[in-house]
């Protein structure tokens, strides 16, 4: 049973953020509330005042593009990730992290500032954000500060303090003509409303047939995604010409799948999972390239995971 | 007989139809949910949905650790607690010894659950409980009480619970029931067997996952009564159980059915009843148990955890020639119905096959896990995946096509239980093999599975098939029959007073069906309440796949009985004879004056003026055969060689019904059947962990159903040649509806992979271990 | 805490405890039982209702959330007496059997509908992956969106 707490409504941002440091005891911050009001039902988490962040209009309001940045405010759902126009021209991994994390019901109340801001391992939105490579805007009563989510990721502590928030998740947009093409797609249990069990992230960059840029993180093999430097640098530079492409592609897939493997076993040696993830993972490695050589056909009939 | 094939006729919906509209007005068609409109609206109340002025609300402390002796419970501060009206523990309840799933008086069962023991013996077992005002405040003294224990050792493998030495859960030790049956000679056989093929077979502990939690409410009288408000399956085992345990006497104890959000035999045995019950009588007032998922999954009811070793011994024709099936069913912390269970799965392997050497041998054991108890196919799930998945491997080893291997072997209507059970009777399950073979495309998709999987790619497709048996009720087995009353009004209207349970398959509506059709009445002008232990007849209730065969047979006894009183007062009235007495739509006339009618109603209304009587009749039906039921589930499905994950691709399920009394009705049992045996088969699993005794899936988001995006499309054929004791030949379909699902998929995917996959459910991980190896 | 909202086109006022979910407010202070908490943790879909719109777990709003907001449950489905469309497809079809999926199961339906009156059986399903039912299969329920989307009822 939910102990018992105290909920302040803000009507903007700066009453919330007001409200933050004025109250007393424990204060924690509730947007879409799917993963807090479970954690504060079973007592794994404690507020005596919940600030609810779901009416503050700025943290709602629509994807915009802004200064060579796709800017979401941390409000937005996984329904509105999903179905945006901008977010799926420009950053269609995190558009498909958008469709394929739980439930209709869910996606329409889960927030990507939630998703960040509770960092789970297997968080959907994170391998996206880090392909992208998203920049997070924090705030409190000490002003704002903007860090890379690889700056995030990597941080060993947490990076959010108490009584901060994540407002704004800026994306930078592919330069002027530069083809970006990005996917994401995960493992879980079930086809839908599963949680990860595996799932990676891939941006990749072409200008006149040759990758420019190769940006991927895998997640739920550690604490937060990992991104994989090594790999994207082999292929950066190689042409992708329309006559070669699907053996590229196919070059792409084996090699990924390889190191993807590579991963999972320095990541997480000897654990129970391991195993499984080794080679499962590989299954990503080819559902990424897939989608990001359509034209290749690389899809290979099957069609039992995805969600797609 | 098989030899009839030139008489048999593939029974499509349309056929059914036409035959239905020739001879059958009511019987045979698809009438909604007597409740589907109060359903559909949110107006009905469920048990969870009900107050009563004063209403308690108690919460359950359950243990944490998996076994140990309860030193000391400190409540003081509970108590305290404003609006905290009890709190109760072993210290102050009753201790009577009782057994959840007996139901009926004298019923011998082994007794070893109290309200609370003094030790608990799994993580999920009773250990006090708070009654208050509210659930909040409940909840809050729940973390107040504090409670000492002394941990045990503790046994979570059913096999371990076999050795020497072994954790003694109760007195005496596992296994606490054993027993061998069989027919034949099937240790010399062996002997003299060209090919024996063996296999280890798991099922895993699954919870039932209706939709409804665990729920009830107890209210006490003035007088002493307690009456007790229960979405369940058995109202006269509830009634006995709370009876025994408060220690009143029967009439004292009203027991009354309350919708139901499901069951699937999860809410079968008498669980959270006599604890309401008890807190009711203790405190005076009102008094609900709700539980929360997480509650109802580890501390109600599972399947049993099932462990077969099957060995069988053909010729090189592909006939069985011998079988020797051994199965440790761990039933859990508490007996329950381990014993009955054993049983009712070994009957099941006399009954499919001809095989005329055959063993079977049961160990039930205790584990300090979740307490198993009946679930939908009450064993045949079990027995039928250890068999089904065995048999596969035969026909594999014989270089056989699985569908023609079991042709050979398959029983025939009306042939003999060799173990010495009831007749098979009319026993289709050869057609439902041939029709669903022909339908199902089978050696076609089989041979095309086959011929794309050398290219090797990531994703490999299987196609499988099995075979299942259930029975329709207790005759050989238990008393089984049925009494009910059936009125007809002054309005024509009519009243069936039965001890019926309505669970949502439509089995209302199934009753008024059958007597619509023996009265030529509509359905809707005819009540079925459901029961109430105050005022109905007894029944044995909704179990045992009984309820269409037994008790619809008790609606047409019943039924013809007022036919037959209505026509011999009616004839007085009408001064012809009683044969001469027509009957139709609510018409009444005697077929010498056709000008003279009457409705129903007026007839009754002069039956009452004249002949100073009713129209009213109480039969007993008593059940006098217990044929099989019998289903094919025919199976494709792709298997991800990366992922392990596997997807149903479609799935056709044939059954020999005897009759549908309501094809919708029927095949709604199918489709929810299949999707539960897709459970069983591919994700559904308590995991209890081996180190904790902790359920890892006590919860919907670690226990995973088969939800919509991963349900097959399934078809359904239905195989309806009567000749059986129910209601104008009707069988059961709701537990066998589940029968074949899962070893069909499981030898689909071995089919897809070339495994010998025996462990459910055939998780990912499991998957690429065997493809790996 | 005040709460000031509008349920099936009624606007309420309502003093409600600030851990309450709308859930709780909805089943015990309004008397609406249709939507039905069947785990608790957003994994069911029993207690589905529409707010502004959108299918929701009730169980996973708090209360005070739903401030302002337009709440749609199976009681307001029917207007005037006659039953919606989803309603009258769930009872031709052979989608009801318990009964204690089908408030969220049409509400959830409903929701598809609001954005996407004519939707493909894929996209059904997927309006559904988040409603757990054990009695049907989902079958009859999928037949019985795709019937009233077709408008055949």
């Amino acid at each position: 049973m939910m102990p018992e707490f105290q909920i302040a409504c803000p009507q903007n941002l700066a009453d919330a953020i007001t409200e933050a440091s004025r109250l007393q005891g424990e204060v924690l911050f509730v947007n879409g509330g799917t993963d807090l009001i479970l954690e504060l039902r079973s007592g794994q988490k404690k507020a005596d005042w919940l600030i609810d962040l779901s009416q503050v209009p700025e943290l709602q309001s629509l994807p915009t593009l802004e200064n060579g940045m796709l800017k979401l405010r941390s409000g937005v759902t996984f329904t509105r990730l999903s179905t945006d126009p901008l977010v799926r021209k420009h950053a269609r991994c995190l558009a498909h992290a958008g469709e394929q994390m739980g439930s209709a019901q869910i996606r329409n109340r889960a927030t990507l500032g939630g998703n960040i801001a509770s960092a789970s391992p297997a968080g959907d939105s994170l391998p996206a954000l880090a392909a992208l490579e998203a920049e997070v805007t924090i705030e409190g009563s000490e002003g704002a500060r903007t860090l890379t989510v690889a700056e995030m990721l990597a941080a060993k502590e947490k990076t959010l303090k108490a009584r901060e928030l994540v407002t704004e998740i800026l994306i930078p947009l592919a330069e002027q003509g530069i083809e970006r093409r990005s996917t994401f797609t995960k493992i879980g249990s079930r086809t839908q409303v599963s949680i990860a069990r595996l799932n990676l992230a891939a941006v990749m960059e072409l200008e006149h047939g040759v990758i420019r840029k190769m940006r991927l993180a895998v997640g739920a093999i550690g604490k937060a995604p990992l991104r994989l430097y090594e790999f994207e640098k082999e292929w950066e530079g190689k042409a992708v010409k329309a006559e070669s492409a699907g053996k590229i592609a196919g070059e792409i897939a084996g090699t990924l799948a390889e190191f993807l493997t590579k991963t999972v076993d320095q990541a997480i040696p000897g654990r129970h999972s391991q195993a499984y993830k080794r080679q499962a993972v590989q299954a990503l490695a080819f559902d990424v390239v897939a989608e990001l050589f359509p034209e290749q056909g690389l899809g290979q009939g099957g069609g039992g995971n995805g969600g797609r | 007989m098989a030899e009839d094939k030139g008489v048999k006729q593939l029974a499509t919906p349309e056929r059914q139809a036409a035959a239905a509209e020739q001879t059958l007005k009511y019987v045979g068609r698809n009438l909604p949910l007597h409740d589907a409109v109060a359903k559909a609206t949110g107006k009905i109340q469920y048990t969870g949905d009900m107050n009563f002025p004063g209403m308690l609300q108690a919460k359950i402390l359950f243990s944490p650790l998996a076994h140990a002796r309860i030193k000391k419970i400190d409540a003081s501060a509970a108590l305290a607690l404003p609006g905290v009206a009890a709190v109760f523990s072993h210290e102050n309840t009753p201790q009577t010894l009782y057994n959840s799933q007996v139901w009926f008086a004298g019923q011998e069962a082994r007794a070893d659950e109290r309200l609370f023991h003094d030790t608990v013996r799994f993580v999920g077992d009773r250990v006090a409980a708070v009654v208050a005002t509210d659930k909040k405040i409940a909840a809050k003294a729940l973390g107040l009480i504090k409670v000492e224990y002394e941990e045990l050792p503790a046994l979570f493998d059913p096999e371990e619970a076999l050795t020497e030495n072994a954790v003694e859960i109760h007195p005496g030790g596992s296994p606490f029931f054993e027993k061998e049956f069989g027919c034949g000679n099937p240790s010399e056989t062996f002997k003299q067997a060209e090919l024996i093929v063996e296999d280890r077979v798991e099922t895993p502990k699954i919870h039932h996952a209706a939709m409804e939690t665990h729920v009830c409410i107890a209210v006490p009288d003035h007088s002493g009564k307690i009456t007790v408000y229960t979405p369940c399956q058995i109202l006269y085992s509830v009634r006995l159980v709370v009876a025994e345990v408060l220690g009143l006497p029967y009439n004292k104890v009203r027991i009354l059915k309350t919708p139901m959000g499901g069951s699937f035999g999860g809410k079968q045995e008498v669980t959270i009843e006599p604890l309401a019950a008890f807190f009711a009588q203790a405190t005076g007032k009102p008094v609900k148990i709700e539980y929360n998922r997480q509650e109802s999954i580890i501390s109600t009811r599972t399947r049993t955890r099932t462990i077969g070793y099957v060995r069988t011994a053909v010729d090189q024709n592909g006939k069985i020639l011998a079988r020797e099936v051994k199965t440790i069913v761990d039933t859990g912390a508490y007996t329950s119905n381990g014993a009955i269970v054993s049983m009712a799965m070994g009957k099941k392997l006399f009954r499919l096959y001809r095989i005329e050497n055959q063993v079977y041998r049961v160990q039930a054991v205790h584990t300090n896990t979740p307490v198993a108890g009946a679930a939908r196919g009450y064993g045949s799930p079990q027995i039928h995946a250890i068999t089904e998945i065995n048999l596969d491997h035969v026909a594999n080893r014989l270089g056989l096509d699985p569908v023609e291997f079991r042709l050979r072997n398959l029983v025939h209507p009306y042939d003999e239980d060799l173990s010495g059970g009831p007749s098979l009777g009319n026993a289709r399950i050869i057609d439902c093999v041939e029709e669903g073979a022909k339908l199902f495309r089978w050696h076609e998709r089989r041979t095309q599975a086959e011929a794309g999987r050398s290219t090797n790619g990531r994703f490999r497709r299987g196609v499988g098939m099995a075979c299942a048996t259930h029975s329709n009720g207790y005759f050989g087995a238990f008393q089984d029959f049925t009494t009910m009353t059936l009125r007809m009004l002054e309005d024509g209207s009519m009243i069936l007073n039965s001890g019926i349970h309505e669970l949502g398959c439509g089995t209302v509506t199934t009753m008024k069906q059958i007597i619509a059709e023996v009265l030529d009445i509509n359905p809707d002008r005819i009540e079925a309440p459901e029961g109430d232990t105050e005022t109905s007849p007894y029944d044995v209730g909704s179990q045992a796949s009984r309820v269409t065969h037994i008790c619809g047979a008790g609606a047409l006894k019943a039924a013809r009985k007022v036919k037959e009183i209505f026509r011999r007062e009616a004839s007085k009235i009408l001064g012809c004879e009683p044969e001469d007495v027509v009957m139709r739509s609510e018409i009444v006339w005697s077929k010498h004056k056709p000008e003279e009618k009457m409705t129903y109603g007026e007839m009754v209304r002069l039956i009452q003026q004249k002949n100073r009587t009713e129209i009213i009749a109480t039969e007993t039906y008593q059940a006098a055969d217990n044929p099989g039921s019998y289903g094919a589930n025919f199976v494709e499905v792709e298997v991800d060689t990366l992922t392990g994950l596997v997807r149903v691709i479609d799935l056709l399920a044939v059954h020999d019904v005897g009759k549908a009394i309501n094809p919708g009705f029927v095949k709604g049992q199918i489709y929810g059947g299949v999707q539960m045996g897709i459970g069983l088969a591919l994700s559904e699993d308590l995991q209890i962990d081996p180190k904790s005794g902790k359920a890892k899936g006590d919860s919907f988001a670690r226990y995973h159903l088969i939800n919509a995006p991963d349900m097959p499309s399934v078809e359904v054929l239905l195989i309806e040649k009567g000749g059986d004791l129910g209601p104008f030949g009707a069988k059961s379909i709701g537990e066998i509806a589940t029968c074949p699902t899962a070893p069909a998929v499981v030898n689909a995917v071995n089919h897809a992979l070339g495994t010998n996959l025996t462990t459910l459910p055939l998780t990912p991980e499991r998957i690429l271990a065997a493809l790996n190896e | 805490m005040k709460l000031e909202f509008k349920v099936n086109g009624k606007t309420y006022e309502l003093d409600v405890d600030p851990e309450s979910r709308l859930l709780d407010v909805l089943r015990e202070e309004l008397g609406l039982t249709g939507a039905k908490e069947g785990c608790g943790e957003g994994e069911c879909g029993a207690c589905t209702v529409i707010m502004d719109g959108l299918a929701v777990n009730s169980c996973l709003v708090l209360a005070a959330q739903a401030r302002g907001k337009e709440i749609l449950t199976v009681e307001g489905l029917a207007e005037n007496g006659e039953l919606d469309r989803l309603q009258q497809a769930f009872i031709d079809n052979g989608a009801i059997q318990c009964g204690y999926c089908t408030p969220g199961m049409l509400m959830s339906a409903k929701a598809l509908f609001l954005r996407n009156p004519h939707p493909s059986e894929t996209e059904i399903r997927t309006a559904l992956a988040g409603n757990l039912c054990r009695c049907t299969g989902y079958v009859n329920i999928i037949n019985a969106v795709k019937d009233a989307a077709e408008g055949a009822v």
